[in-house]
């Protein structure tokens, strides 16, 4: 197999443009390095959880405080966005979806859906 | 095991067997938390404690674990150019998460003893 080495490649982010589907998509990677950050914090009140009946109560506690309320809001959305947009991206893998206009409705829908599912997820919780 | 034509084809594998359970695991997990959210500690632990979910949650930690390292390292590679910061990343993603499956792992088994 060879590579065309001369075909213009560049991922200055300045540089590129961002059509809804270019959202969606540093949306999927943005949410999951956010998730990925977020991780050892969820271990943590995981732990803390586990430790006993006053870790139980104080992680119930930080969950339901205005700042727990607000980062559990923004990794539901990071969540569900990342869940919709690897959802499309399996779909495109599978060849579906891969032409206009579907490939940009798809991306429209992702972006769309994600802080509408978050916002319904959190009201549940 | 790589030659150049399958380069990548092994994470690409791995990322996406590793996003359909995190997918279905959170799924549930959600529902879970929206149906019966667990009222007493000794309700929480005993839920986790429960050889079934230990299993789940232990195979929800290894799949998380694989799909950060392809995905962050995907990140690293595509805007981190200089050598050396590269590696240096790399390494410590790697190592970072190594150490939050060892403690994934130790916080189930101890609530499995407690």
């Amino acid at each position: 197999m060879t590579t065309n080495t001369k075909r213009p490649i560049h991922l200055d982010l300045r540089r590129i443009r961002f059509p809804l589907n270019a959202i969606a998509s540093i949306g999927h990677r943005i949410s999951g390095v956010l998730m990925a950050l977020a991780t050892p914090a969820a271990i943590y009140l995981l732990d803390m959880s586990l430790s006993g009946p006053d870790g139980f109560g104080a992680v119930k506690e930080l969950l339901h405080s205005g700042l727990g309320q607000l980062g559990l809001f923004l990794l539901l959305w990071a969540m569900m966005h990342h869940l919709f947009a690897g959802i499309r991206c399996i779909a495109i893998d599978l060849d579906w979806g891969v032409e206009k206009p579907v490939f940009v409705q798809t991306a429209l829908g992702v972006l769309a859906a994600a802080p509408l599912a978050a916002l319904v997820l959190w009201g549940l919780l | 095991m790589s030659t150049r034509r399958a380069a990548g084809l092994r994470a690409w594998t791995l990322q996406r067997i590793s996003a359909i359970y995190l997918g279905l695991f959170f799924i549930y997990l959600l529902s879970h938390f929206i149906i019966s959210p667990p009222a007493s500690f000794d309700e929480w632990r005993l839920w986790v404690a429960d050889p079934r979910m230990s299993m789940a949650l232990l195979l929800f930690f290894f799949s998380l674990l694989i799909h950060a390292w392809v995905g962050v390292r995907n990140v690293l590679i595509d805007y981190i150019h200089p050598f050396g910061l590269r590696m240096t990343l790399l390494t410590l993603l790697g190592l970072g998460l190594i150490a939050f499956g060892v403690w994934g792992l130790q916080v189930v088994m101890l609530a499995r003893i407690a």
